[in-house]
This record gives structure tokens, C-alpha cells and sequence, in this order.
């Protein structure tokens, strides 16, 4: 039986080689054949020890299957279980502006992605649903039972949902 | 796509296309993806055929539509549920009562119509939420306060129409205590004003409550008469300054004169923010079964050896925390006040926590120790549910048991007691059991916290025990302040003095204002008169089981 890290280790490295849902990459209505919403900033859960990696390795299959630029600048961010700060500071005001923008054709939202713990991503995506987005993966890493410590990681990418033209 | 109970498919779809027409298709959600996000996220009935599911979803933009949608409902008998923001988890969020209600989800009307700084108000509309006032007053440097349950997302008057309570101090904390004058659209679609906002051109809208006449704010309350669409709020001016700190108590008795003079103090309104006990002592007790069950018996000599044990290991057995809001001198004195009126409790303790000089900056205040205290609203209550060591199974939410109780020490140790034993016989954990806080101004609300999963065996039990906790507290006078929509029959009937004549009344005004029975059925227990005998609950003394009774007709 694999331990803990070696079964994480196992699961990060499936998850290299797993590509995204198509869903994930689907184009907006408003947006047909122009381009996948760019990644806006990738978030990691400071409370867990394989957020970081796990979150790096989101962010490497998105460059490689969104075909945005791996010089782009998309930065991690950590919180630490409550997403107060990055909801008021930041994704309150961006998201209020990308919906004026959507109504008015102009761009597909930035998508949003993290592997944090499950709190994290239930705040986010009610906050996102206001903003008529949703969460288009949501992939849980699963650890053996009574494995120390306690960690339950979901890797998750919200964005504008396909709707039909 | 789900039908409402007792509309025919021909008329529900006739309704649909003038729904269309009223608001516009973008904000009529059909589609099972849309409407799920409708659900309870903290149902305790997630997953049964018992849980509460809406139908569709409409999302009006203005009173106007909201008339114009609550008309159609009442032409087509449609039962209709309104929801601010519907975030009010574990009290049943944006989920309806009856299975089949149609949401009307006011998030849209979000507009923060006026905010008045030298008279300390605002009017705003139910989509406004706390963050949302608290930034528009940030940025426009108002020196003014909101009073922020935790978490800070859900609308002002969403919280206020459920007696949700805050962390400031008074009136502001009592978020229903703190309106003044509301707009009620009613089933027939007539507007009506409240208080002064009755008299057209009144400037005292939100000053004045009382207006002329029958008050009847308290009817749109914990309720289902009307459908609020604006309502004005007390603000607190922005204080110079808050101080805080604790006084400990080393003994078990202790806590009566603790609670005495506490009591004395806010009625006297020296102490106008909330307070609450604690029991440093509980966290021992918890590791040592012995202490557990000497405090649960608590004869003499169980007193005697638990209060050996406070002293020895340095450990109050009751704290209490007071926080004061104003210009330093006064809150000074006021602490120092405070500290005269406890001195005489043999071996008594004063410990000073926090104190800061305002204004600060935002970043600043997220700094603090806890930021809801200074009417700054937060999402950090989420990580409470969070899988970790301290918690391992994590949960998907949770449910929360909060009767009243007098303010006195004796009330403190007996429901403790009562509650307990409860607890014990029916094999229940709790993921939270807060002694009494003071969340209103003359009582304590007790706590107990339940985790809510999605094992829906786990999810039956934690409801029979949560009605078994309503019925051995209603046997001792002890009733729900709020509760989740699947409760709020079985604590609606508790309150049964005279045969439940008030719910009789509460019927009797349903059947006048809303005739057809279409907002809110079943909400706070109050059901229209065609769904009343097919919902009839149990009374709760001859519960004890599991019972479906709380407004699903599925």
C-alpha cells in the first residue's frame, strides 16, 4: 500500500497528464472562436501541505492546453482559509466589471483557479454564481484513510459557462 | 421542469410566458442547472425526497416587477417564495418551505438608495448585502458603522426579517431593532409604506418608526405576509474608540453573581454590546471525564472538588467578555465602572484585551482579533466547517439550536443540564456548544451546533435529536428564537399557550392579507388556509421522532 505522500505524489502526477475538461475550455457564446478565458491568478490554501504543489501543477496543465503563454504572469496566491481580503479586495470590484463587460459583448471572464480545502472553493463559487459564473472543474484529492494530517484538497477552475448560442 | 404543488401544467407554463414578458427571459431560470443553485446547500435533507426544491426561479429588477410577478403568482395561485439573498445557511438559505414554490430572488435589487450621515441611516433595497454597504460607505469615507452578523454576504434586510442579531452594540445589534420604515409589496401587488413612509413626502421615513396608528413592521417578520422591498436602518456613528477585556470568576457558584450584575449593567445601559459566558473550565472538563460528570451532577461535594480544581490549575471557571464603543473617557469609565461593580466576587480577575483609536484602515481592522466586533463583515466563519485534524470528517454545513433563556445563572446551569442529557441519551455530538450569549438585550440564546452531511442516515438522526431538543426545552419554557425551515413547524407549535391561539391569529391575519396563500407557505409555521389541514403538524408533545411534517408536498 502507498503511504500518504507516495499516494499524493501518484495523484499529482496523473493529474499532469490528465488534461482539463473540454467544458473548462469551452468557448463563450459572446466570444465564439476568439479565445479561451485567460487565467486570472491561480489560489492555494496555505492550511494544507500539498496545496502549493497541487496548485502549480493546475496552473502548468492550463498553459499547456489553454495555449496561454507560459511567460504570461499568472500568479499564485495564497489565503489561509478565509477569502475574505481576495473577495473584497479583488474579486468583488473584477467581477462587477467583467459582468458590465460580458453584457456588453465585449470579453469572455477571466477564469479563476485554486486547490484549496473545500470551505474555500463553497464561499467562491456562491460568490461567483452572482456574477454568472460557475465552477467548471472540481476535481477532489482523495488521501488514505486515517492519513496525518487531515487534508481534503479539491482543485477547481471558475469560468463563464457554455451557453447555447 | 418541476411543477408548484396544486397548478395545473397548462396554467404553471400560461404563468411562465407572462413571467417572460414582466421581467424578461434572461431572469426567468427553467433549466435544472439554474434552479439547483436554489437548493439548500446546509439541508438537512439533502438528498431525501423530503427535501425542499423550488420550481423555477425569477429574479425582478425592481418593485415594480416584484408587483408585477406577486400578481401573476396570485392570478395562477402560484406559491412563490422570496429570498433577499438568499444566504441565510442553516436557515434554510434560498430553498422554500413547500417543495415547488417558485424563488423569487430579489439579489437584483441591489441598490443602496440613500445613506445619511449626519442622522446615522440608510434605505436600501434586499440585495444589498453587508459588504456591499460597508464598501459604499468606505468609499465615500462616511463615519458611520454597519452592524455585521458573521458571515458578512447576506442581505441587511434578509438577516433583519430573521431577527439575526450582530456584534456592535445597541440598538444596532438587533438587526430588526435597528429598521425604521419598510416598503411591502402584498400578494394582491399592492405597494405599502411603513412608520412615516406612509405620509407621501414624510423626510422622516427613517427616523421616526412608529408613524401613525397600529405598528405593524413586526407582521413582515419571521413571517409570510408580504414581500419587503426597501427598508431603512439605524447606523451607528463611527466611535473614537473600543476597548475590551474579561472578567473571570474562579468558582462554579460564581456564575450567579457574574450574571446578576451583568444583567444590571446592560438593563442599566452601562454595557450596551453583547456579552456572553464562557467556562474556561469546559476545556478541562472535556479531557477529564470525571470533572464532566461531577459538573453535570454538581452536588456539594462535585462542587467542591471541581472548584479545587479551577484553583489549582489557575483555571476561572466562568469568564465573560465586555466590549465598550465611544470617545476613551467614556469608555474608561466605563470599564473601570465595571470592574468596581465585580470586585467584591471573592478572587475575581480582570484581564484588558483590545483597544484601538479609530478611524483605521480597512487592512488594519482585518487585523484585529475579531473584525465583526468593529462592523467589518468577514466570510471567516466558512473555515469553521473545514476538514482538519481538530475536525476529520469535516462537515457540509451545519444546523444551530438557540433557545431563550432568562438571564440568570440558575437558567445557565439547568438548560446546560437539561440539554446534556439529551445529548447523551440520543447519542449526539455537537461541532459547537456556546454558552449563552447575549445576542438580544435581556436574555441569553444558547447555542448547539450540529454538523450537516451529506449521509442521510446521519442527517435523520441529527433531526430527531434536534426535535427532541425543541420539545424538552418547550417542557421547560425555553423556545427557538430562528430556526431552519425544516424546524419551524415543530418550533412554531411550542408555542402553544391557550391552544396555540397566537398561531391561530397568525393564521387568521395569513388567510386576510394573503387569501390565496401564495408567499411563503408554511414559513415560520404559518400555513395558508388550503394547505393547512394536508400540513397539519404534530403537536410537538406528541413528537419525538422523526417527522415530515415541515411543508413538503412532494
Amino acid at each position: 500500500m502507498t503511504n500518504r505522500r507516495e499516494f499524493l505524489q501518484l495523484g499529482l502526477t496523473a493529474s499532469l497528464c490528465i488534461p482539463l475538461p473540454a467544458q473548462v475550455f469551452a468557448f463563450t457564446a459572446n466570444a465564439a472562436a476568439q479565445s479561451v478565458p485567460a487565467l486570472y491568478k491561480v489560489i492555494h490554501d496555505t492550511r494544507y501541505l500539498h496545496s502549493t504543489e497541487l496548485a502549480h501543477s493546475l496552473r502548468d496543465r492550463w498553459i499547456r492546453q489553454s495555449r496561454q503563454s507560459a511567460l504570461a504572469e499568472i500568479p499564485l496566491q495564497a489565503v489561509t482559509g478565509n477569502v475574505t481580503a481576495l473577495w473584497y479586495g479583488e474579486l468583488q470590484p473584477l467581477w462587477l466589471k467583467q459582468q458590465v463587460l460580458q453584457q456588453q459583448g465585449q470579453q469572455p471572464a477571466l477564469a479563476l483557479a485554486g486547490t484549496t480545502g473545500s470551505d474555500v472553493l463553497f464561499c467562491l463559487e456562491r460568490l461567483a454564481w452572482d456574477a454568472g459564473l460557475r465552477v467548471l472543474l472540481r476535481e477532489e484529492h482523495v488521501q488514505e484513510a486515517g492519513a496525518q494530517p487531515q487534508e481534503a484538497l479539491v482543485s477547481w477552475v471558475i469560468a463563464a459557462p457554455t451557453r447555447a448560442a | 421542469m418541476r411543477y408548484p404543488p396544486g397548478v395545473s401544467q397548462e396554467d404553471f407554463e400560461q404563468a411562465v410566458q407572462e413571467f417572460r414578458s414582466a421581467i424578461g427571459d434572461e431572469w426567468v431560470f427553467t433549466e435544472e442547472a439554474d434552479v439547483d443553485l436554489y437548493r439548500d446547500a446546509y439541508s438537512p435533507m439533502w438528498g431525501e425526497e423530503e427535501e425542499k426544491v423550488p420550481s423555477i426561479a425569477l429574479a425582478p429588477q425592481s418593485a415594480e416587477e416584484v408587483q408585477a410577478l406577486v400578481r401573476i403568482c396570485n392570478q395562477y395561485r402560484i406559491p412563490v417564495y422570496p429570498v433577499s439573498t438568499g444566504r441565510n445557511l442553516g436557515y434554510g438559505g434560498s430553498a422554500p418551505v413547500l417543495t415547488g414554490s417558485v424563488v423569487l430572488d430579489l439579489k437584483r435589487m441591489n441598490r443602496i438608495i440613500e445613506v445619511n450621515e449626519d442622522n446615522a441611516y440608510a434605505l436600501v433595497e434586499p440585495g444589498v448585502s453587508y459588504f456591499d454597504l460597508y464598501r459604499y460607505i468606505q468609499e465615500k469615507g462616511l463615519k458611520l458603522w454597519i452592524d455585521c452578523p458573521d458571515p458578512g454576504w447576506g442581505s441587511l434586510i434578509g438577516n433583519a426579517l430573521d431577527h439575526g442579531c450582530g456584534y456592535t452594540t445597541n440598538p444596532y445589534r438587533d438587526h430588526f431593532e435597528a429598521h425604521c420604515g419598510m416598503e411591502v409589496v402584498l400578494a394582491s401587488g399592492e405597494v405599502v409604506r411603513t412608520g412615516m413612509g406612509a405620509l407621501p413626502n414624510s423626510e422622516t421615513w427613517q427616523q421616526f418608526r412608529w408613524g401613525f396608528g397600529p405598528w405593524l413592521d413586526g407582521l413582515f417578520a419571521q413571517s409570510n405576509f408580504g414581500v419587503v422591498t426597501k427598508m431603512g436602518f439605524w447606523l451607528l456613528p463611527a466611535p473614537d474608540a473600543y476597548r475590551s477585556g474579561s472578567v473571570q470568576v474562579m468558582g462554579y457558584n460564581d456564575i450567579h453573581e457574574l450574571v446578576k450584575v451583568t444583567a444590571k449593567m446592560m438593563y442599566s445601559g452601562v454595557l450596551n454590546a453583547g456579552t456572553g459566558l464562557q467556562s474556561p473550565m469546559q476545556f478541562a472538563m472535556a479531557r477529564n471525564p470525571d470533572l464532566q460528570e461531577r459538573y453535570e451532577r454538581a452536588n456539594e461535594e462535585d462542587i467542591r472538588i471541581l472548584d479545587e480544581h479551577a484553583v489549582a490549575n489557575n483555571t476561572p471557571f466562568w469568564s465573560s467578555q465586555f466590549k465598550f464603543y465611544g470617545p476613551p473617557a467614556i469608555i474608561d469609565a466605563s470599564w473601570e465602572y465595571t470592574r468596581q461593580q465585580f470586585s467584591h466576587i471573592p478572587g475575581v480577575r480582570f484581564v484588558e484585551q483590545e483597544y484601538l483609536h479609530f478611524p483605521m484602515t480597512h487592512e488594519a481592522l482585518m487585523e484585529t482579533q475579531d473584525e465583526n466586533h468593529l462592523g467589518v463583515p468577514s466570510l471567516s466563519v466558512f473555515q469553521l466547517g473545514a476538514r482538519s485534524n481538530f475536525n476529520p470528517t469535516g462537515a457540509n454545513g451545519h444546523l444551530g439550536f438557540s433557545p431563550v433563556i432568562p438571564m440568570n445563572g440558575t437558567a445557565v446551569l439547568q438548560s446546560q443540564k437539561v440539554l446534556a442529557k439529551v445529548l447523551r441519551d440520543m447519542g449526539a455530538t455537537t461541532v459547537f456548544n456556546v454558552f449563552p450569549q447575549s445576542y438580544h438585550q435581556r436574555t441569553f440564546v444558547i447555542l448547539l451546533g450540529f454538523s450537516i452531511t451529506r449521509d442521510i442516515e446521519a442527517n435523520r438522526k441529527t433531526r430527531a435529536i434536534y426535535r427532541e431538543l425543541v420539545r424538552v426545552a418547550a417542557e421547560h419554557g425555553w423556545g427557538e428564537y430562528r430556526t431552519h425551515t425544516a424546524f419551524m413547524d415543530d418550533c412554531a407549535q411550542a408555542y402553544s399557550f391557550n391552544d396555540n391561539a397566537l398561531l391561530k391569529l397568525q393564521q387568521t391575519l395569513k388567510d386576510a392579507i394573503d387569501p390565496n396563500g401564495i408567499i411563503s407557505a408554511g414559513r415560520y409555521g404559518i400555513w395558508p388556509k388550503h394547505l393547512r389541514e394536508e400540513q397539519a403538524p404534530v403537536p410537538v408533545a406528541a413528537q419525538g421522532n422523526e417527522n415530515t411534517n415541515g411543508g413538503n408536498n412532494a
